[in-house]
């Protein structure tokens, strides 16, 4: 009689699970594709005028223009609308301690917020996680910028959309990209092929469009150079060492530049165009879109009483600004007021998204259509848009 | 009257070895593709939401994607690099000062200190120091991975010097051993197993701190294969990185083991497993 080999069973055991896995493999890979959603259209509708936002609350996004006047309605407008009952509301954003995280800051501490009968929690969650949180329903909003991942997560399926914008840099401001050279000397931006490029955010981040631009102008683009990521603490540092030949630096590290007669300001962000701002989730898009709206016309509302015009002129607003902000009020100082801006330019994400398809940040061959990542429909009602 | 029957370990040891080693190989591969299995399964079926954890089925192909476009393999051979160069250094100095130290009890209470007080500094804490002394280039990392290792490896030879029974050195002045041959003959050959291990420690700690020191400072390898991958949001590119960093920390660990076996036949691992 043949005795049955048992030294093989552990063995077939792991080869039938092998074949298994393969097998469902082979049969769930179609599941996944099946779940992709149709893009859905604006979720919310104007429902008439508003009082104190009359025809300055409201730009052509098409405007591309350098001075066009950021839209505007009264202090005090559009006026609350409470929710029947008081909504919770989880909004994440990169950091706390950003001038451009003000507007938020400040309604939740004026009560903003709380006047449309929402408790808003913010809380500090770093970009690529709190886009992913968001597409789950974890948080209701994000507070960042259309970036190569908000573009990734939209491609692979989630409910996604900007909604709304948070400001232009003045034409005062030197956050932008510095190179090295001589103080009201014109730098030649084609030295730079092949020279390091640094800056604190990624290949993914929207900040790297105006850098396009302004290689573009002398026939380079960021492929040409050697693009390093380096922490904020170290990039001004590296630039000064001459381990790296430009930068890229936001508010308000670019002031620690302005006076080194080594360093010159070459190009910032496009005037009068927003690259960041406010993004949902399904949970405001489509679960609860009315709440999605009191959000937003708090938001809007912040602006108007707060941040319409140059914010920075009144002391007392500053070092209250920088107690909120957990800023130094010598460094909000110095630099000049942000241009806050809750609208969306016409054909921004068609911008970024070349550049990241340029740069490898995206697994898309052209840009995902307009309507797909953008939502103009929230900032619209509250300030009564029905055109 | 005791009767002993011989049980079937005594009547085929080699048979048993072998049935052993088929066993131990089987369910060493049967977990990982239990675990593979179920991932599948539970991302098709949506337990896991797959648009942040892919299916093994969309990480294998983007792996495939990868390999044809030579990131991935530009990536981990930059990886291997650091780790393998920075590990060299790092094993090196640490067998060298640990054997001075384990054997010199001057040397010993006059580093020591120092020595542990840098020890708890974490390393990746050091990255900033290393990047104002060498630059952006590649000594920052390789210097990183060569610390990290040389703390382990230091520590685990000055212990296993010190640790050699006094039966060995008395037998070794016994039989006229002068210092030299006493280091040569006995104190070393006491102290490998332990040193070996250490290495083996070490090299999965320098995996570690590389994949987190690309990640900082990177423009290329495998950490900045994974968190460049999830700030773009392409999650079957950052499991990917995963998945090789992953088998890279096995396959390096398991190459220090073997390589091990053979220079080491005496450790007490290796002769437990020639007993079966």
């Amino acid at each position: 009689m043949t005795r049955p080999d048992h030294r093989r069973r552990p063995l077939a055991a792991a080869l039938a699970a092998a074949v298994l896995l393969l097998a469902a493999a082979t049969a769930c890979s179609k599941k996944d594709v099946d779940d992709d959603e149709e893009a859905a259209g604006p979720a919310v509708e104007a429902g008439g005028e508003v009082e104190g936002c009359g025809e300055g609350s409201w730009t052509d996004p098409e405007d591309l223009e350098p001075d066009r006047e950021p839209a505007r309605c009264e202090p005090g407008a559009p006026a609350p609308d409470p929710l029947p009952e008081e909504t919770d509301v989880v909004i994440t954003s990169g950091t706390l301690a950003a001038e451009f995280v003000a507007p938020i800051q400040v309604a939740i501490d004026r009560g903003e917020f709380e006047a449309e009968n929402l408790n808003v929690t913010l809380r500090q969650v770093p970009p690529s996680d709190s886009l992913q949180l968001l597409g789950q329903g974890e948080v209701d909003a994000v507070w960042s910028a259309p970036e190569a991942g908000f573009v990734n997560g939209v491609d692979s399926g989630f409910d996604l959309r900007w909604v709304a914008g948070n400001y232009s840099t003045p034409p005062e401001s030197r956050s932008g990209l510095w190179v090295h050279g001589e103080q009201g000397e014109e730098p030649d931006l084609s030295e730079l092929e092949g020279r390091t490029l640094a800056s604190i955010v990624g290949r993914g981040s929207v900040a790297l469009y105006p850098v396009e631009q302004a290689l573009d102008e002398v026939g380079l683009s960021l492929s040409d150079l050697d693009f390093r990521t380096l922490p904020a603490g170290d990039i001004v540092t590296a630039f000064e060492n001459g381990q790296v030949d430009a930068v890229w630096l936001l508010d308000p590290l670019w002031t620690q530049l302005e006076d080194d007669p080594d360093a010159v300001w070459v190009a910032g962000q496009p005037p009068g165009e927003p690259l960041g701002g406010l993004i949902y989730g399904p949970n405001l898009l489509r679960d609860r879109p009315e709440v999605g709206e009191a959000f937003m016309r708090a938001y809007v509302r912040t602006i108007n009483t707060y941040f319409a015009g140059d914010y920075k002129s009144d002391p007392e607003f500053v070092q209250y600004l920088a107690e909120l902000i957990e800023l130094d009020p010598a460094l909000l100082e110095s630099t000049p007021s942000l241009t806050m801006d809750w609208e969306i330019r016409a054909g921004s994400t068609d911008r970024f998204q070349e550049v990241f398809i340029e740069n490898d940040a995206v697994r898309i061959d052209e840009p995902l259509p307009e309507d797909e990542l953008v939502d103009r429909s929230f900032y619209e009602a509250v300030v009564g848009h029905t055109g | 009257m005791i009767e002993n029957v011989p049980g079937r370990e005594e009547r085929d040891p080699a048979g048993t070895a072998r049935r052993r080693t088929i066993v131990e190989v089987s369910l060493a591969v049967a977990v990982p593709v239990a675990l593979f299995l179920w991932w599948q399964l539970a991302s098709s079926w949506h337990y896991l939401d797959p648009r942040t954890h892919p299916a093994p089925s969309t990480i294998f192909s983007t792996a495939w994607d990868l390999v044809a476009d030579g990131d991935l393999w530009s990536d981990t051979f930059v990886t291997m690099r650091r780790v393998v160069l920075g590990w060299v250094i790092g094993g090196a100095s640490g067998i060298a000062l640990g054997l001075l130290m384990g054997a010199n009890r001057l040397l010993r209470k006059a580093l020591e200190p120092t020595l542990d007080a840098l020890y708890v500094v974490p390393k990746l804490a050091l990255l900033p120091v290393l990047l104002t002394i060498f630059g952006l280039g590649e000594g920052p990392k390789v210097a990183l991975v060569a610390i990290t290792v040389f703390f382990f490896v230091w520590i685990s030879t000055m212990t296993a010097v010190m640790s050699v029974a006094e039966g060995y050195r008395e037998t070794g002045q016994a039989f006229g051993a002068t210092r030299r041959q006493m280091f040569r003959h006995v104190l070393v050959p006491a102290a490998l197993p332990a040193m070996l291990v250490g290495l083996r420690v070490a090299a999965g700690v320098a995996v570690l701190v590389i994949v987190a020191a690309e990640y900082i400072v990177g423009t290329d390898g495998l950490g900045y294969l994974i968190f460049n991958a999830h700030a773009l949001g392409l999650n079957a590119e950052m499991y990917v990185g995963i998945v090789v960093v992953a088998l890279f920390g096995v396959l390096f660990a398991e190459l220090i083991r073997q390589v091990g076996r053979r220079l080491v036949p005496w450790a007490p691992e290796d002769r437990a497993a020639g007993r079966t």
